[in-house]
């Protein structure tokens, strides 16, 4: 735990060894943006265009799949009476959970001061955004009725006094999520206004000059632009910070307060909070691995990047398998059969090979972690970071399926198939992540560069 | 916006401004704290909004309305009774099958859009079964024969008429054989035009195909009592009940009525008269009534005959009779059983009834000895006075011999499809080719069909005149609700037209009124007002005294002529061997005949006893399933094992069933019709859909190929047959997965104790102490907010008897219909998406704390939306679609619900349904596939309920305590200026229920009927411990026996009770 803290105020003063660089390559800061904005400058290579046509066609094939399941109806999913949420609630609390690091990397650890996350707050701000817009297409999409999704909206009308339902856990979720989304827009948008200005002074090209000279709101580079934006730069990481706690402990709310066993459970908050950032942290570190490998970033995102941010993974799985473990024993404790049967039918039912692939992915494989070395082999690393992704998924599907298909009455215990339409959805909300991460790549600045070159130590 | 509705067709007096008859009327009062914004006196500006609404409405009412419907009710000539928009009912005669029921019809704009138990008739008492609910469909079917043919090409009435009178003329001449073949006929008029026509000719003869016990019933009494009929069971007056195999809440004769009086009978908490009865039930496979028994013992078919015989000299030896047949051998069962019950039977005497379902006529002559034993012939049994018609039969094999001989020069069909319901379809075949004149008298196109020379359309029963005698005292009358469809007649009025020339259905049962019910009435009524009294009832009772003429004695030889040593000798060796396992045909509760084939609605309702839709499953027992390592949906090839060269006669799935005999496998029949096909694209159509037919594409498979014959009419049980799993199996479309209430309770640690979900317990211990068996603390107390939802004028709620529920699902199809329920398909019922509000679930009970071993206890609950006072549906509804109303219903919304199904989620209960796709345009598509042409699809659409809304896709629903029925009764109360009294509304479930086990009211009324079972010491609410308040109780059941019977009742038992 005192590596989180690496480099904070309290270590300061202590006659600690000092650590790797952040920026490694002993590099000038016009190299850092000849390096970083001359990406963008040049024709992407034969790497990104594989990348990006797999990943459009990924959105293509979900944007066929969406298009039939509007025309149709939400039968062409594998729903059924029993189970009126599988596919669509679990990719969008996934989704939303990968939205997480974003937030905890750009602002909670802005707020504590750590300074390695420079090298990666941009992708990970990037993937926030990108992720909370796939995970918002799914409470849409899995109306029946999506094209009156605007009623669940608190909108000025003439109906009277037939509004939302501010009791619904429903209506909240709409709050927090536009409410992060917004934040965490802004956030990003605000902190790539140096680097666009640097594009826009760089940049040989007339239309991409005009488009960052908007962008750039005018920034000059003057001291006064420079406090005024660390200000609110700042004012908008506090504002941020308790969205990192808010917005998935409204989405497990979702859950917490029905009557369903299973899902009925004081631990979500936090346990959700934990897979949220757990989730994400595996999501960025996945893309920042295939980022440094692919677009040279090795002196940018370095071994010591990985290490910390694997040490962050450790600790939020060991709090996740906390939590399962806690689950298991609220439901001995609370005396409450259907509960402690929802559970046992978890680990023990029809879908026990659902919840055995989330406890070793989320919990057995990461211990591994503790070993140094691990942490520090980037093939281990990424395969980690993918299996976390595989048993993230997985949590939620245990949680929403299994509670779903065996509740009180045995009578109408049912069980849950998928649909190619769902297996082609699920799919095309990657498409569409990879789409515009991997545009994000090509058109801003991937590091944030005004910020790492406050970071870089002695070499001026 | 109900009034506003009703305020355009002038019904509604909420905007008359008669505001004093408003304040007067609690009904549709607001609740307190509202403000009552309604004018008391209409302004101008009221005026013209009124006005403008009336008339925009009107606009957008025609601009949205679907194409008028004129072409099926042609009102050239206005009918008098029809009010636009209103509803009426009249009485009818049910004619889905002989029992005859009595029913009344809701006609909604002079159509027939729903029928419903008459609660004025005698005999079924205000019950109607699923096939009767369910056969309204067929008055719009789209696929019925309108116009006659000849040689398979439509021809016109008229010449139809003239060559058939001169086909007749020249049999009267020439003295060809003239046979009639028919069904169950339960028309005394029809069976008198029967007798004077074939008499008509020299040589003219009837022969029946009946549903299984009827033929071997009567002929039985033909033996015993000198009487072909068969006779009334009374089971208002049965203490004590034995039946071997007759399932009777089910299939067995008039279910109907044996519910609705043996219900009556099943009340543990009326003292006076001691109204439980016992119920003792022997049987070879599981059968609604027998999940009803007090104590069942699985029993293969020949097991129940050495049972019955065993249990004949029992009770002869206790009441001093010479019992004929000495050296029986020992019963299958425990002999201190058989010994058991004679006593208690004898105890009984005139007060018990023995049953046998067995199409067997020995067994039957010695269920007959058994009850002339027990002086129940005139007691719990009336015989039927000799019909006044003996009309002259010949048996089902002496017709087919006398058709292949070339015997038979013309072949009447009327109500059965021989080529499609006699086993050896060839044989039928080449016989019907031999008989020169075949006449069909049919509603629609069958496998019989194509081997007719001509087909005369049938029309159907609510477009005629008929009548019955439901019982030796009773007769009834059913009249027309609509104009028959086409040029299609009855079968007394083709039997008429050809017997004297007249054919006019009205005038023919009003001469039979006249000269053979009239004088049989008591009362001082004149011919036209007795007349009267009976259309508009309905039935008559006729007078006893002048009925019933001497009565006979029983026939002592019928014992020792019919059961021969041999085949005690043959009976007792074949149940002793198990294998080749014998097999067991019957005919399910919902699928009594092939008039089903044709319905959509009992192929979508599950199976009572197996919860499986779209097909008919061999039923097999656990211990045969583990032996043959089978799984539900395994499909087995069964042939006659007599011959076991012939290819293999059907190839059915296997499903397996706890308190199946050992050695038994059963089979429904009347599936696998070619009727069947046309529902091949019914339900979605999309990408992944598949089609509700089975591989050969027909629904279910046929087991008639498998009937056996005995005695010259069909045998339906006992056959041995060769059985072969085929390596293949296929999903069966099941809308009840787990059926063992202790699955969970066994999965979790000992000791671990899940409140019940069905309460039941003995007699003896609940008239011990009544606060016993449902003896959890009330919830009384705890409620965070008290006030929440007031509900100051009604509350409305519900009592659901389980100890009278027989699961017979009659409910269901009353639900389906009212509510505009759609049909959904196989494919959708195998992905658990049925779209019934209102569900039945059977469970069994596997617990160890069942004595008998081998026959759990099987239990019935129907299930529909709870109406919760804490419904958690409402809390987490985005957009408050789903809300509470002032009179306690949980209201949904249609038109506000965007789908995002969490309602559906919360509901503890499972009980709400979603439109997973535009389910309302499924029939249209039906329609189209096969005719082509989009005219017929709208004759289906007019069995939509006007009242009720069709739901679009995307939009959840669910039962709503048919608030259509309540507003309708507040808006009749209002406008006669009287409150709503008890019984004025009545939901379509509780208005079908033959056992009358669903009981509606108020519950704000402390005298009414509902309040009155909530306070029963019975009562207890599903689930209760979550304290979601339902508004529906349910009665604990109780069951009339001892403590516990003995365990070792059993001689086979072999403890294999685990099994789902």
């Amino acid at each position: 735990m005192a590596d989180l803290t690496l480099g904070g105020p309290a270590l300061q003063h202590l006659p600690a060894p000092q650590p790797a660089p952040l920026v490694a390559g002993n590099k000038s800061l016009s190299d850092v943006t000849r390096e970083v904005a001359g990406v963008l400058e040049k024709r992407p290579g034969g790497l990104w265009w594989t990348g990006f046509s797999l990943s459009l066609a990924a959105l293509m094939v979900g944007a066929a799949a969406v298009v039939y399941l509007m025309a149709t109806g939400i039968g062409v999913w594998g729903l059924n009476n029993t189970v009126g949420w599988a596919f669509d609630i679990t990719n969008f609390v996934f989704w939303i959970g990968i939205g997480h690091a974003g937030t905890l990397i750009s602002a909670v650890l802005f707020l504590l001061r750590q300074k390695w996350r420079t090298s990666v707050n941009r992708a990970a701000e990037a993937m926030t955004i990108f992720a909370v817009i796939c995970a918002a297409l799914f409470p849409l999409m899995h109306m029946g009725r999506p094209w009156l999704f605007f009623w669940s909206m608190p909108y000025p009308n003439f109906r009277g006094p037939l509004w939302v339902n501010f009791r619904s856990p429903l209506i909240w979720d709409f709050f927090a999520i536009s409410t992060y989304f917004t934040i965490s827009l802004l956030f990003w948008y605000i902190g790539m206004i140096p680097d666009l200005a640097a594009i826009r002074d760089r940049t040989k090209s007339r239309l991409r000059r005009w488009l960052t000279g908007l962008m750039s709101l005018g920034w000059n580079g003057s001291v006064r632009t420079w406090q005024r934006y660390e200000t609110v730069y700042l004012l908008l990481a506090g504002l941020a910070t308790p969205l990192v706690v808010s917005v998935h402990t409204i989405v497990s709310w979702d859950f917490a307060t029905s009557v369903i066993p299973g899902w009925h459970t004081t631990i979500f908050p936090p346990y959700f909070v934990a897979g949220a950032i757990f989730s994400g942290m595996a999501m960025v570190l996945t893309l920042m691995l295939v980022a440094r490998a692919t677009m040279h970033l090795e002196d940018y995102i370095t071994l010591r990047h990985v290490d910390v941010m694997c040490k962050i993974l450790l600790t939020t799985g060991s709090l996740v398998g906390l939590a399962y473990i806690t689950e298991f024993f609220t439901a001995l404790y609370s005396g409450n059969p259907y509960e402690q049967y929802a559970f046992l039918n978890r680990a023990t039912g029809p879908f026990a090979w659902a919840y055995w692939i989330m406890f070793s992915c989320n919990v057995i494989f990461p211990q591994l972690l503790w070993i140094p070395a691990l942490r520090r082999n980037l093939l281990f690393v990424f395969v980690i970071s993918l299996v976390v992704n595989v048993g993230m998924w997985f949590e939620r599907f245990v949680i929403i399926v299994t509670s779903l298909t065996r509740d009180y009455l045995p009578s109408s215990w049912g069980t849950f198939v998928p649909t190619p339409v769902d297996y082609a959805i699920m799919v095309g909300s990657f498409g569409l992540f990879f789409t515009l991460f991997l545009l994000f790549c090509r058109l801003l600045p991937m590091i944030s560069m005004s910020e790492i070159k406050g970071v870089m130590g002695t070499k001026k | 916006m109900r009034d506003e509705v009703k305020s355009i067709s002038g019904v509604s007096p909420t905007y008359r401004g008669d505001a004093a008859l408003r304040r007067s009327l609690p009904e549709f009062d607001l609740p307190p704290g509202a403000a009552d914004t309604r004018p008391d006196n209409v302004s101008r500006r009221d005026f013209l909004r009124l006005t403008g609404f009336t008339a925009a409405s009107a606009v957008l009412w025609q601009a949205c309305a679907r194409p008028p419907v004129e072409k099926a009710i042609p009102h050239l000539i206005p009918v008098e009774e029809a009010v636009l928009g209103e509803s009426t009912w009249q009485s009818g005669l049910c004619g889905a099958c002989s029992a005859g029921c009595g029913l009344r019809v809701k006609l909604r704009d002079g159509r027939p859009v729903m029928l419903e138990g008459n609660s004025v008739y005698f005999e079924s008492n205000g019950g109607l079964c699923p096939a009767g609910q369910a056969s309204l469909i067929g008055l719009y079917d789209s696929h019925r024969l309108g116009m006659p043919l000849a040689q398979g090409r439509p021809t016109t009435p008229t010449d139809a008429k003239a060559s058939l009178n001169h086909h007749w003329t020249r049999l009267r001449a020439s003295g060809g054989g003239v046979r009639l073949l028919t069904g169950d006929i339960a028309s005394p008029t029809a069976l008198s035009l029967i007798d004077k026509f074939l008499k008509s000719f020299a040589d003219g003869r009837m022969a029946q195909l009946s549903s299984p016990p009827i033929a071997d019933i009567r002929n039985a009494h033909r033996r015993t009592h000198g009487r072909a009929s068969v006779p009334d069971y009374r089971f208002d007056r049965a203490e004590m009940i034995v039946s071997f195999g007759a399932d009777f809440l089910g299939s067995f004769l008039s279910p109907v009525r044996f519910a609705a009086d043996y219900a009556a009978r099943r009340d543990p908490d009326r003292a006076d008269p001691p109204a439980m009865s016992r119920h003792v039930q022997f049987e070879s496979l599981l059968t609604i009534t027998g999940a009803k028994a007090d104590e069942r013992y699985p029993l293969s078919p020949d097991q129940i005959h050495l049972t019955l015989l065993n249990l004949a000299r029992d009770v002869a030896s206790l009441a001093g009779d010479a019992f004929p047949l000495p050296n029986l051998p020992e019963p299958p069962v425990d002999p201190a059983l058989v010994q058991r019950l004679a006593k208690e039977l004898v105890e009984y005497r005139g007060r018990s009834l023995v049953l046998c379902g067995q199409s067997d006529v020995s067994t039957q002559v010695c269920c007959n000895y058994i009850n002339t034993l027990l002086d129940n012939y005139g007691g719990t049994i009336r015989l039927r006075e000799q019909p006044e018609a003996v009309v002259v039969e010949t048996a089902l094999a002496t017709l087919i011999e006398e058709m292949e001989s070339g015997a038979v020069a013309a072949l009447i069909v009327v109500g059965t499809n021989p080529v499609a319901e006699l086993p050896g379809r060839d044989r039928i075949v080449a016989a019907l080719k031999k008989v020169p004149l075949v006449v069909q008298i049919a509603a629609h196109s069958d496998e019989t069909t194509p081997y007719a020379t001509y087909v005369l359309p049938e029309s159907h029963f609510l477009e005629t005149w008929s009548d019955t005698a439901p019982s030796a005292d009773t007769y009834a009358i059913g009249r027309p609700a609509v104009k028959p469809w086409g040029e299609s007649h009855s079968l007394i009025e083709y039997l008429s037209s050809w017997v004297d020339g007249t054919g006019e259905g009205k005038e023919i049962l009003r001469r039979r009124f006249q000269s053979n019910v009239l004088p049989h009435l008591t009362g001082m009524l004149s011919a036209d007002a007795a007349w009267e009294d009976l259309v508009g009832r309905g039935c008559v009772r006729l007078d006893q005294t002048k009925v019933n003429g001497t009565s006979p004695v029983f026939d002592r030889s019928a014992l020792t002529d019919l059961i021969l040593p041999d085949s005690i000798a043959l009976a007792q060796e074949k149940a002793e061997h198990f294998d080749p396992p014998q097999l067991a045909l019957y005919e399910a509760p919902h699928f009594r005949g092939w008039g089903a084939a044709s319905n959509p609605y009992l192929y979508e309702l599950p199976d009572p006893i197996s919860k499986v839709t779209w097909d008919n499953v061999a039923l097999i027992g656990p211990k045969f399933a583990t032996t043959h390592s089978l799984r539900n949906g395994d499909l087995l090839a069964i042939s006659p094992a007599e011959h076991r060269a012939e290819p293999i006669a059907i190839e059915i799935p296997c499903f397996v069933l706890p308190g199946m005999a050992e050695g038994v496998v059963a089979v429904a029949l009347h599936y696998g019709s070619e009727a069947s096909r046309r529902f091949a694209k019914v339900g979605p159509q999309w990408l992944f859909g598949k089609d509700s037919t089975g591989p050969d594409g027909r629904v279910g498979v046929n087991a008639a190929p498998l009937l056996g014959w005995k005695g010259g009419d069909l045998s339906y049980e006992g056959r041995r047959v060769g059985i072969r799993p085929v390596g293949r199996r296929i999903a069966l479309a099941c809308t009840q997965e787990h059926f063992d209430l202790a699955e969970r309770e066994n999965d979790l640690p000992a000791g671990t104790h899940l409140p019940e979900i069905v309460i039941s317990g003995t007699l003896d211990a609940y008239r011990a102490d009544p606060a016993s068996l449902v003896g959890h603390p009330s919830h009384e107390g705890y409620d965070l907010w008290p006030d929440d939802h007031p509900t100051p004028v009604h509350r409305w709620g519900m009592a659901i008897d389980l100890n009278k529920c027989t699961g017979c699902s009659a409910c269901i199809v009353g639900c389906n219909i009212e509510n505009n329920i759609p049909i959904v398909g196989r494919d959708e019922v195998r992905r658990n998406r049925e779209m019934h509000w209102l569900r039945i679930d059977r469970y069994y009970r596997s617990d160890g704390r069942d004595s008998q071993p081998n026959s759990p206890d099987v239990v019935f609950m129907p299930v529909m939306c709870q109406q919760c006072a804490h419904a958690p549906c409402e809390t987490v509804c985005p957009v408050l679609a789903t809300t509470h109303s002032s009179e306690g219903l949980n209201q949904q919304t249609y038109n506000r619900c965007v789908g995002t199904r969490y309602c559906a989620n919360n509901c503890p209960y499972k009980t709400r349904r979603f439109n997973w796709f535009d389910y309302p345009q499924m029939w249209e598509k039906e329609s189209v596939d096969e005719s082509g042409s989009r005219q017929s699809t709208e004759r289906e659409r007019l069995l939509l309920n006007p009242d009720v809304t069709v739901r679009s896709r995307g939009v959840m629903e669910k039962c709503t305590f048919c608030i259509q029925r309540i507003m309708d009764a507040k808006a009749r109360a209002k406008s006669a200026g009287q409150p709503v009294k008890e019984g004025d509304i009545q939901p379509a479930c509780a208005g079908s229920c033959p056992a009358r086990a669903i009981v509606f009211g108020d519950l704000n009324d402390p005298a009414s009927a509902v309040s009155l079972l909530w306070k029963r010491q019975r009562a207890y609410h599903l689930l209760e411990e979550l304290n979601v308040r339902p508004s529906v109780a349910y009665l604990a059941e109780v069951r009339n026996r001892e403590g516990g019977a003995p365990a070792g009742d059993f001689h086979h038992s072999t403890g294999d009770s685990h099994h789902g």
